[in-house]
């Protein structure tokens, strides 16, 4: 570059253009920071592009300015032109820096320029930018601070950095409900004690005593309010609170902990979103591959059938609506079949295997019962018949008495309460064996308690004559230093024996009393009775063998033949 | 108690009860006529009514024939006897009162179940076993 022309010489020359191209230098004054060109006569320069002017503000070390859009092109032209003077073209600039904040205030953006020969932005300067703009620091992440940093030590463009954000509030916990039950959701079969696996055996169903926790509740919870770049609060959304649903059944809040939701009777709890409702019987449609055998302590209802090979077992009543076909129910309780019972028996003697099985602990009722091998400890009712099945059971077995057929044909029937059907038999004479009246082990077990009972007092007997004679000798012996008070031994022994005596002697009253309640049992075919039909009453003293030889129109066959 | 008693008829002679008691290692035996009990040998009764000069050169015709003896005049027939429901306390007091080792154990009809002894009711009271 030629020497520095002043600065205030003219920018620009108006002179006319010459006939060849001028010869050109630049100039950068260092006290305003500004970049001129300076045109002169030439009589062999050589015409000029952009690219050549670039090329020579590098050689002068001045291509860090900056230079306006279109300023070389137009610089250009005129030293094509043969124009003269001097022209400014460029100027030294510092980096500029420039923050943006969203409308919402949840944004803050940041660009920079570059310096152009000038000051870099220092972290001074950004951090006074960031302050003088009210940014939280809290909202600007250090990584991000970092790189920028580092951008602007290197004098990089920096576009649109998101250099600070919002904290966002947290939001409020709805209240959350927890269920205290142990929840069996694993429906697959599994393996017993014995290392069987029953694929019908599904699960077993909860049951819960009054008192029993069924539910916790967790109050809502308040939120964590957040801060805008500018620090600004932003509200936080509270938690929705809700309460127990205590109009289910069931159930009802601990006196001590309302956030605690008991059982209030005793039954099959059924976990819901905000509360649990204690069912006091098991609802089910039907028993079958879905459901699995039902294992329950409590009452089962089935709204429809019992599936083959399928079995009920509870403590409560079994109410079944529809069929029991080759299945087992056992209930502590009664046993209501709307529909009737089919089994089947291929046991060869029959009388051994049944594919359908009901027992009680109290009564039993079916429209009609096939095959099956029934046990209760109450009365059996039928509706319409009760066919080739071995049924047991300690009441009544009443056949047809609120309407129906009531028909009692083959298999063997004892009923201690006494037989009442409108038909015993049938047409093809079929074998049909009924028995009714105590049990014939009754009297055995009667014998056994007398015995055992005259034994006892017996022994009481000989113990007492060995403490009258233990007291006579002064009641007391010396064994070694210690004085046994044997007479107090033997008294404990008779008081037990005694004791036993009395227990014996009401069990024997009981039965006693058993047997005289007998006395007007009877086996009762109130239309007619067929051939075949063997009944046998056991009236306590008086026993009663009939064998139906001819078709007789009506029969009652027990303490009056 | 013991199910497997050692029982004899009541026949059988006083020779032939000498011979058992030598083979076994218990002291009773109990006379029995179609399975009911009707009375019980020890041991020593036995030996009381052998003469002390059997099988030596003393012995005389009258100390053999002694051993045709039988056992129906040998037992005791004043029996006392328990059952399988009798308590343990019982069966104690019968054994230490009437200073004897073992007790019949029978039932309502005589019918002999077993014999329990004064090992067996110790052997109760040490290891908690039933006797």
């Amino acid at each position: 570059m030629s020497t520095i022309p002043p600065k205030d010489t003219p920018n620009a020359s108006t002179e006319g253009p010459q006939a060849g191209a001028s010869a050109i230098s630049f100039h950068f004054y260092e006290e305003d920071g500004t970049v001129f060109a300076e045109l002169s006569e030439s009589s062999n320069a050589s015409q000029l592009g952009k690219l050549q002017l670039e090329l020579l503000l590098s050689q002068d070390g001045l291509d860090k300015y900056q230079f306006d859009e279109g300023v070389l092109d137009t610089l250009a032209a005129q030293i094509n032109k043969g124009e003269i003077g001097r022209f400014h073209i460029g100027n030294r600039t510092d980096a500029e820096i420039k923050l943006d904040i969203s409308s919402d205030k949840l944004l803050a953006t940041l660009d920079v320029i570059p310096a152009k020969g000038g000051e870099v932005v220092s972290p001074k300067l950004l951090e006074s930018t960031l302050s003088s703009n009210r940014i939280m620091s809290r909202c600007v992440e250090r990584a991000t601070l970092t790189t920028l940093l580092n951008d602007l030590k290197e004098n990089r463009a920096v576009n649109q950095l998101h250099i600070a954000k919002a904290v966002e509030p947290e939001g409020g916990e709805p209240t959350r409900f927890e269920s205290l039950l142990k929840e069996d959701k694993d429906l697959r079969p599994k393996e017993d004690d014995s290392g069987v696996v029953n694929l019908k055996n599904l699960r077993d169903y909860i049951t819960v005593e009054p008192g029993t926790p069924l539910m916790r509740r967790f109050p809502a919870q308040e939120g964590k309010a957040g801060v805008n770049v500018v620090g600004g609060a932003i509200v936080s959304e509270v938690g929705t609170n809700l309460d127990f649903d205590l109009k289910l059944e069931g159930c009802e809040l601990d006196g001590n902990d309302s956030n605690l939701l008991l059982a209030s009777i005793k039954g099959i709890p059924v976990v819901m979103s905000n509360g649990v409702r204690v069912d006091p019987v098991l609802s089910i449609k039907d028993v079958d591959h879905a459901t699995g055998n039902i294992n329950f302590d409590g009452a089962v209802i089935v709204g429809g059938n019992v599936t083959s090979g399928f079995s009920i077992e509870c403590s409560g009543h079994i109410q079944v609506k529809g069929l029991v076909e080759h299945a087992s129910l056992i209930s502590g309780g009664n046993i209501d079949i709307g529909g009737g019972v089919v089994g089947e028996n291929d046991a060869d003697p029959p009388g051994v295997e049944y594919s359908a099985h009901l027992k009680a602990a109290g009564d039993i009722s079916a429209k009609f019962i096939n095959s099956a091998f029934v046990e209760g400890q109450g009365n059996l009712t039928v509706k319409e018949y009760a066919l080739n099945s071995r049924m047991n059971i300690l009441g009544q077995l009443q056949l047809g008495q609120q309407g129906g057929k009531g028909r009692l044909l083959g298999g063997q029937t004892h009923a201690e309460r006494g037989v009442v059907a409108n038909i015993l038999g049938g047409e093809a004479y079929v074998k049909t064996e009924i028995g009714a009246g105590c049990d014939p082990l009754l009297q055995d077990t009667l014998d056994k308690l007398h015995s055992s009972h005259t034994r006892r007092v017996n022994e009481s007997k000989q113990l007492k004559e060995i403490l009258n004679g233990i007291v006579a000798a002064g009641g007391t012996e010396q064994v070694g230093k210690i004085v046994l008070a044997k007479s107090q031994k033997v008294e404990e022994a008779v008081a037990a024996i005694e004791q036993k005596v009395a227990s014996l002697e009401a069990e024997i009253s009981a039965i006693e009393t058993r047997l005289t309640s007998f006395n007007e049992v009877t086996v009762q075919g109130k239309k007619r009775v067929y051939p075949g039909v063997i009944i046998q009453v056991n009236n306590g003293l008086k026993k009663t063998l009939y064998e139906c030889e001819n078709e007789s129109p009506g029969l009652t066959i027990g303490n009056e033949e | 108690m013991s199910d497997d008693v050692h029982t004899v008829t009541a026949e059988r002679t006083l020779g032939e009860l000498k011979t058992i008691f030598e083979k076994v290692s218990y002291h009773h035996l109990l006379v029995e006529n179609e399975g009911k009990l009707v009375g019980v040998i020890s041991d020593r009764d036995v030996a009381r009514n052998l003469s002390p000069f059997l099988e030596t050169s003393s012995e005389r015709r009258s100390d053999r024939s002694l051993l045709d003896m039988t056992a129906a005049e040998l037992m005791a027939t004043q029996l006392i006897t328990v059952g399988r429901e009798s308590s343990i306390d019982f069966a104690s007091i019968l054994l230490l009162e009437n200073n004897i080792s073992c007790l019949p154990v029978v039932q309502e009809n005589g019918q002999i179940d077993g014999i329990v002894s004064w090992k067996d009711i110790l052997k109760c009271h040490v290891y908690g076993v039933e006797p």
